[in-house]
């Protein structure tokens, strides 16, 4: 029978993420006339339970913005300011803004809401340099998450066929659908804490998709999961591999280093083939110029997937390259070689936001694979240095069942999100918005269009 | 609705100034508290009384003072403060028509939102306007008004006999105006409104009280567009409101005259003139200081247990007179006398003479007899009492002539045969008690120009005139002006005054005098929002939240908490009409009244 795929979610709070961006603060002049509360619908205002003819303190995390209260106040009474905790949030790259909404997107599995209006910036860096296709978002029918027409979300991993040569043969091996064009993974996380490992592979294997994980970390607690796993292994290691879990894992990925010589990754990767005949083989790269010798592994079928790292910034570690651009280099390198169709593109860090998956795969990649998102959903705080001990976030206390749940649940909001957008573009599946850059303005090439013949007759007049 | 708890109606029987304990205790008690809410009510009201032989107080918002709510017969007392519906806004012919429960503070909100404005009204703004009809009618703008008659149109008067309709063109009408409700109860008002103005007040100085009275004379006349308010504050009176400033400014120990135009066209005449007679043009802030404290005429009482005094009208060619002889009759007694003068017309000015005393000293009842000598003063200076009530009845032949009181009597008659209404006031005195104060205002006269045997012993006895901030926890701290009872939310809901800052000050009274939490009063100490407006209009300007916390405890100790009630309160008053509207006019304009009447 016919069954919509869905995901669960449901409530789950914690208490180190209660730092909200406002803080609102109540004067004397206070009349206690209850009149925030029937406005404010965030429920931050609530009459005190002790002595409820007195207004409580508000709750200033619950609060998004949108000045209800103090307009309605009619005294006069309410004053709001930015919070100076959540001014310490995070890096310039994850902004207080992306953590405070990847926690919120954790705690509910809803889509946030924030403010009361946007004035701007407009653009930024990185992906924000993107701007999408929204022409269609007047159209009822397709109405992300809730229209009549369902949008599909799901996306294959491994090899397809170029052509068919032969119709008994069409059942693929090396492939495998995934629901959601998104990966997870564990390997970025500092801490390395078994806990959040298992939470992580855990919400993999229940959204039914794949978590990253490094060999040296597999233990027998995650068994039960080894279908869920994408195995990742150093180059150099492959050789001297032990049985389990290499028979049986499905995803098999090898860490490439900058260095290494094309004859050993051949042998490395026809060992694995000979071990594991099903398993779908990645490569996982740090710099998006491909080789011919890399080239030729995908030709060959030895390999079915590419993997494109970047730092937690999205940064390649080569030069400074960001990772939509690498992978709209990769992206243009394997459709010049007319191979793009058979093999995948996953793309692996920077991927801090909902609108970030669609818009790598605009760039070109079949899914994006999540690394300090899931993190941050289990309540990191993207600190500068990660110490264990003094973690403000207490992830190695945590109870995997409730970061699995708000990792579950953050992935909710951003399939949700990504319902938004394709259903605003009309597009009625994910595989279809893969490299369809025409869905999307790079605001750099507009400008350097516009802008270009200026610095040309410069350049002639030097 | 009933009230009849003795708590209750010892609160409702209250006064602005209390009338001195040895007569109140020979008064009559009112047997219960009737809040009428409709012409029925009263009506009904009228037959149960006359079945039962009782008579009948009217009450509005008992700011008079003068003893008009004083019963001195068995009788039952009317609280009409409910019968307050707006029922009618004409915009084009500019009139308004309520029932006379309303407060003329509740009026002026209304007013506001539609741009429009009274043309006069009290200062004790929270007064209804059915009792600033029966007992005044002079007040803010009267010099450019008048009386508060020439702008009613019409009024509806219950009697016992009958239900009487009288327009301001009848013959009869003048003699419902300070009628004191004797005659019937005002039922409905039609009343004369205009467009909201903006005001300009100036404040001008003089050296002395002769040169300030010839300006008061030449300036209320010689104006081409004369002032809508003149008002003379002798230099005490000024002093008392330096009490309430910081400090930093300050008015100077000289005679002020508060002028207030709505017009600006004669300004430059206005301005020679000042200059012509040597006054000091006052700085702008003092002036608008001034002129806003006309909604606290009873500020002076946050320094002062209480306040005693006289309300004559006076021809303003005695002013100066007047004022040397009161200066010189306080010097005598050891009392510190101060003066105000509101100016009615080109001739006369209502004059307010007050000065401290303190009810729990023994003095306090030679003070009450001294107020007694200061009419004598007033009356030599021609003077006329402003109202009657209970205190001024030697004094009735005065304010009405023989003739009057024959057509007050023939509508008496008319109306309310049986004298249910207000007896043994003015129009049918009780003789005994007129006696007793004829006889102590005639003894009076003998201390006005100081009196050699008294003088020496009162000097003794008089209180220290330190002033020190009042706490609310003294007993006496409240004014009894009843504007905490207009905007308390907890009054909307419950409707007996038993919540309002009044009665739990009256109540706190009642607990340090050594009687213990009445039954009526222990649930409604909780019904409280702490939302503050009581104090931000409170004319003693009292600090009373931290007070209701004390109040809390001390009934924390004989009596639990009633949670439910208060979570039931919380809903009623979230939800009720009359404190939404008021939140939203709280919200609606910087400009508000709400605004103007928040304390300094």
């Amino acid at each position: 029978m016919y069954k919509r795929y869905h995901i669960d979610t449901s409530l789950v709070e914690l208490s180190t993420t209660k730092i909200g961006k406002f803080e609102i603060m109540r004067n004397d002049a206070c009349l206690n006339c209850g009149r925030c509360m029937t406005h404010c619908i965030y429920d931050v205002h609530e009459r005190d339970s002790a002595d409820p003819r007195i207004m409580a303190d508000p709750v200033n995390h619950l609060c998004k913005n949108c000045f209800a209260c103090i307009q309605n106040c009619p005294y006069h009474a309410l004053e709001m300011v930015m919070n100076k905790e959540f001014e310490k949030l995070g890096n310039t790259y994850w902004t207080p803004q992306v953590i405070h909404t990847i926690w919120n997107e954790a705690e509910e599995g809803k889509i946030p809401v924030l403010g009361s209006g946007y004035r701007g910036r407009f653009r930024g860096s990185g992906f924000d340099d993107i701007w999408t296709d929204m022409s269609e978002i007047v159209r009822p029918t397709r109405d992300g998450i809730h229209g009549r027409e369902y949008i599909a979300t799901a996306v294959d991993l491994g090899r397809k066929l170029a052509w068919i040569s032969d119709f008994r043969r069409l059942d693929l091996p090396n492939s495998y659908e995934i629901q959601i064009p998104m990966l997870l993974d564990t390997s970025p996380l500092g801490l390395n804490s078994k806990s959040i490992i298992l939470s992580i592979i855990r919400a993999a294997h229940k959204l039914g998709t794949f978590a990253f994980l490094d060999i040296e970390n597999y233990g027998n607690e995650l068994k039960p999961y080894l279908k869920s796993i994408a195995l990742r292994c150093p180059l150099d290691k492959i050789t001297n591999l032990d049985q389990s879990p290499w028979k049986e894992v499905n995803f098999i990925e090898i860490d490439l280093p900058r260095q290494f010589s094309i004859s050993e990754l051949e042998l490395a990767l026809k060992k694995l083939k000979s071990e594991n005949q099903t398993a779908l083989i990645s490569l996982g790269l740090t710099d998006p110029s491909l080789s011919n010798g890399i080239l030729k592994q995908f030709k060959e079928e030895r390999a079915d997937i590419l993997n494109i790292h970047a730092d937690n910034d999205g940064q390649s570690y080569e030069g400074n390259i960001f990772i939509c651009d690498s992978i709209r280099k990769a992206q243009l390198d394997l459709v010049k070689e007319r191979m793009r169709c058979e093999i995948t593109i996953l793309a692996k860090g920077g991927i801090a936001a909902a609108e970030h998956v669609p818009k790598i795969i605009i760039c070109g990649a079949d899914a994006a694979v999540l690394d300090l998102s899931l993190l941050v959903a289990a309540g990191c705080r993207v600190c500068k240095g990660c110490i264990l001990n003094d973690c403000p976030a207490e992830i190695e206390k945590l109870d995997p069942e409730i970061a699995e749940q708000r990792i579950i649940n953050m992935i909710c909001a951003w399939r949700d999100q990504l319902l938004e957008i394709l259903s605003a573009m009309g597009i009625r599946d994910v595989r279809r918005l893969r490299g369809e850059k025409g869905r999307a303005m790079f605001y750099e090439e507009i400008e350097k269009e516009s802008f270009e013949f200026i610095f040309k007759e410069n350049e002639t007049a030097k | 609705m009933i009230l009849n708890s003795p708590f209750e109606v010892k609160l409702y029987t209250k006064e602005s100034v209390e009338l001195p304990s040895i007569l109140k205790d020979r008064l009559s008690r009112i047997q219960f508290i009737s809040q009428t809410e409709s012409i029925d009510d009263i009506q009904e009201m009228f037959s149960y009384a006359s079945k039962n032989q009782l008579s009948i107080i009217p009450r509005g918002a008992a700011t008079y003072g003068m003893g008009g709510i004083a019963p001195l017969r068995r009788s039952i007392m009317a609280d009409l403060t409910h019968l307050n519906r707006i029922l009618d806004l004409d915009e084009k012919k500019k009139t308004i028509h309520f029932e006379a429960g309303l407060r003329w503070w509740d009026l002026k909100n209304f007013l506001r939102d539609y741009s429009l404005d009274l043309y006069t009204y009290p200062t004790s703004l929270f007064s209804t306007v059915g009792g600033w009809l029966s007992t005044g009618g002079y007040g803010v703008n009267s010099f450019g008004y008048g009386h508060i008659s020439n702008l009613v149109d019409s009024i509806e008067v219950v009697a016992p006999q009958k239900k009487k309709r009288i327009n301001r063109q009848d013959r009869d009408f003048k003699y419902f105006m300070e009628a004191e409700g004797q005659l019937g109860i005002i039922s409905t008002v039609r009343l004369k409104i205009r467009e909201a103005k903006p005001s300009k007040p100036y404040l001008v100085f003089f050296n002395n009280t002769s040169e300030a009275s010839r300006f008061l004379s030449e300036v209320s006349k010689s104006l081409k567009t004369p002032p809508v308010h003149i008002a003379f504050f002798d230099r005490h009176r000024l002093e008392h409101k330096n009490l309430h400033l910081n400090g930093r400014i300050s008015f100077p120990r000289m005679e002020g005259i508060l002028i207030v135009f709505e017009d600006l066209a004669s300004e430059e005449e206005f301005l020679s003139l000042v200059e012509k007679k040597k006054g000091i043009l006052a700085e702008d802030y003092l002036a608008a200081f001034l002129w806003n404290e006309r909604y606290f005429p009873f500020s002076i009482k946050h320094f002062h247990p209480s306040i005693l005094g006289t309300e004559t009208i006076l021809p303003i060619e005695n002013l100066d007179h007047y004022i040397t002889r009161t200066r010189k009759f306080g010097k005598n007694y050891g009392i510190s006398l101060s003066t105000e003068a509101t100016l009615i017309n080109g001739g006369e000015a209502v004059v307010f003479t007050i000065f401290p005393s303190d009810p729990k000293k023994l003095v306090h009842f030679a003070h009450l007899f001294l107020t007694y000598s200061l009419a004598h003063i007033a009356s030599k200076c021609d003077g006329k009492p402003y109202g009657i009530g209970t205190w001024n009845l030697p004094l009735t032949e005065k304010k009405f002539s023989d003739k009057d009181i024959k057509e007050y009597l023939r509508l008496k008659k008319e109306l309310d045969p049986l004298n249910l209404l207000n007896p043994a006031k003015s129009f049918s005195p009780d003789w005994r008690i007129v006696y007793l104060l004829k006889l102590a205002y005639s003894t009076s006269g003998l201390f006005s120009n100081g009196n050699p045997f008294f003088r020496p012993f009162l000097k003794i006895l008089s209180p220290n005139r330190e002033k020190h901030q009042r706490s609310p926890l003294e007993p006496d701290a409240c004014a009894n002006c009843g504007a905490c009872i207009a905007v308390c939310p907890a009054y909307f809901t419950n409707r007996s005054e038993i919540i309002t800052a009044k009665g739990k000050l009256f109540l706190l009274k009642q607990l340090l005098g050594g009687s213990s939490i009445p039954e009526a009063a222990a649930e409604n100490i909780f019904l409280c929002l702490h939302c503050h407006l009581c104090e931000y209009v409170c004319q003693s300007k009292l600090t009373l939240v931290p007070v209701w916390d004390k109040l809390e405890a001390i009934a924390e100790k004989t009596s639990e908490r009633p949670e439910e009630k208060i979570d039931e309160f919380i809903k009623k008053v979230e939800s009720h009409p009359t404190y939404t509207k008021l939140l939203d006019s709280l919200g609606a304009s910087s400009n508000n009244i709400h605004r103007e009447m928040k304390n300094v």
